[in-house]
């Protein structure tokens, strides 16, 4: 019942309360670090489908205005918590992490609440970098075609050293 | 006819003759229970053991409501004085009394003049139960129950069914707004806030809303009632996590203590599992059966 927990306390205190944003902040310093995870990525989650669902792809006229609301919503989540940075790196560059399935919108989001801090970005490019090229490859084709070319391309070797 | 005029000279008024006086006298027995009867209603209770001793003697309503309106506004200025959410023997024997006796024997009464007002018999009852013993004790109850109509079958139904909404809707009534949580966690800091009874207390609150005991013993309950089952709220799991997480965005808005953060984040934590923990069980009770 996380993400009915999550979506309820979140727009209580984030949507129709305008005084004061970061409570949502101080009551997730409160949790433990794995739960503020998951609540973390709940947000995210809800983000996406409730307000950036209907961007389709990323040149909409509105886009620009929705994502940057999205990312004002997240920056005031994160509240400058180093944990929580850390967190939306991970989200941003895992493989298989709640980021690759989400839309491009929530990815620009958690993006711009990041480039605030250089070494996240540094971050996120590196391991996005090292995703792609042999370790894509290896990573994501079924092993039954990566042996069958490598049998009939003996010449190729694939190598995990690059 | 002779052992009659004793009677007349010394208890009754005296007229007439020694026929009106046997109906005399029997006018008298009748004023003489009405006069014993007057003596709690006009003796208000003045300390927490009245109290008990009130709501054990099957009171008349004018009493119940003075007991109810003195338990339910303890002197909040004084730390030590006597109050319900305070876990104490007499403490718990009132609210023993009040949800076993006074909740099924006046129940239908209360409802009726529900909407007075806030000192309305309703609201008084309700704010005096609305703490953990309490709600704890509603529970106990109903699991009693469930208990009874399984062991007798249907030899005894209609009167614990009765007893069954009762409870139902008191829980009801008790669980009911948004700053229910909230309330509970002042009553249970206001004053003391290092006092090492206070620990106990916010524990056994989070271990109550968090664990989602209510929401099985209330299940069980309305299952029990089946064909009239109402659709509450309490008894299912989204429902009643809308409520909790409710409560503690209300916890968070209302200018929160340190220690307040820390209580509303923990319940947080525990509600965000509560369906985990029912899946848990639900997939552990089919491999079994």
């Amino acid at each position: 019942m996380i993400a009915k927990m999550a979506r309820t306390i979140f727009s209580k205190l984030l949507m129709e309360e305008p005084t004061d944003q970061r409570k949502f902040a101080v009551l997730m310093d409160g949790l433990q670090q794995k739960e503020q995870r998951r609540v973390l990525f709940e947000v995210l989650q809800i983000l996406s489908t409730d307000h950036l669902h209907r961007l389709g792809n990323c040149a909409s006229p509105e886009s620009p205005a929705m994502v940057s609301a999205v990312a004002s919503a997240v920056d005031l989540i994160v509240n400058g918590a180093s944990l929580r940075v850390d967190h939306l790196v991970q989200w941003l560059t895992a493989p298989s992490g709640a980021g690759a399935a989400d839309g491009v919108g929530i990815r620009r989001a958690v993006l711009a609440v990041l480039s605030k801090d250089m070494s996240s970005m540094v971050k996120v490019l590196e391991s996005s970098i090292g995703q792609f090229a042999d370790k894509l490859y290896l990573g994501f084709t079924p092993i039954v075609q990566q042996e069958g070319k490598s049998r009939s391309q003996p010449q190729i070797t694939i190598t995990d050293d690059s | 006819m002779d052992q009659l005029r004793p009677l007349q000279v010394t208890r009754v008024n005296g007229k007439g003759t020694q026929k009106t006086g046997t109906s005399s006298s029997l006018i008298q027995e009748v004023e003489n229970t009405r006069d014993k009867r007057d003596t709690p209603k006009s003796r208000r209770p003045t300390k927490p053991e009245d109290c008990y001793h009130i709501l054990r003697d099957q009171p008349d309503y004018e009493s119940l409501t003075s007991t109810l309106l003195y338990l339910s506004r303890p002197p909040r200025e004084d730390p030590d004085a006597f109050a319900l959410w305070i876990p104490t023997p007499v403490g718990g024997q009132i609210i023993h009394a009040l949800v076993t006796n006074t909740a099924p024997n006046y129940w239908a009464n209360m409802k009726e003049d529900a909407d007075v007002g806030q000192d309305s018999c309703m609201n008084l009852f309700v704010s005096c139960v609305r703490c953990v013993a309490g709600i704890n004790c509603i529970l106990t109850r109903l699991k009693a129950l469930i208990q009874e109509t399984r062991s007798e079958g249907q030899a005894k139904g209609p009167p614990s069914y009765l007893e069954v909404e009762t409870m139902l809707d008191l829980l009801g009534r008790v669980l009911l707004g948004d700053s229910i949580v909230l309330g509970m966690w002042r009553d249970a800091t206001t004053g003391d806030h290092d006092k090492p009874k206070v620990k106990p207390l916010t524990d056994g609150m989070l271990s109550l809303f968090g664990s989602g005991s209510i929401i099985s013993v209330t299940a069980e309950a309305v299952g029990l009632l089946k064909d009239k089952s109402p659709d509450l709220w309490f008894s299912q799991i989204p429902e009643y996590t809308e409520w909790l997480a409710c409560n503690v965005a209300r916890g968070q808005l209302e200018s929160p203590t340190p220690g307040q953060i820390r209580f509303f984040s923990q319940l947080f934590e525990r509600g965000s599992h509560l369906g985990d923990f029912c899946k848990r069980q639900i997939s552990q009770s089919r491999e079994r059966s």
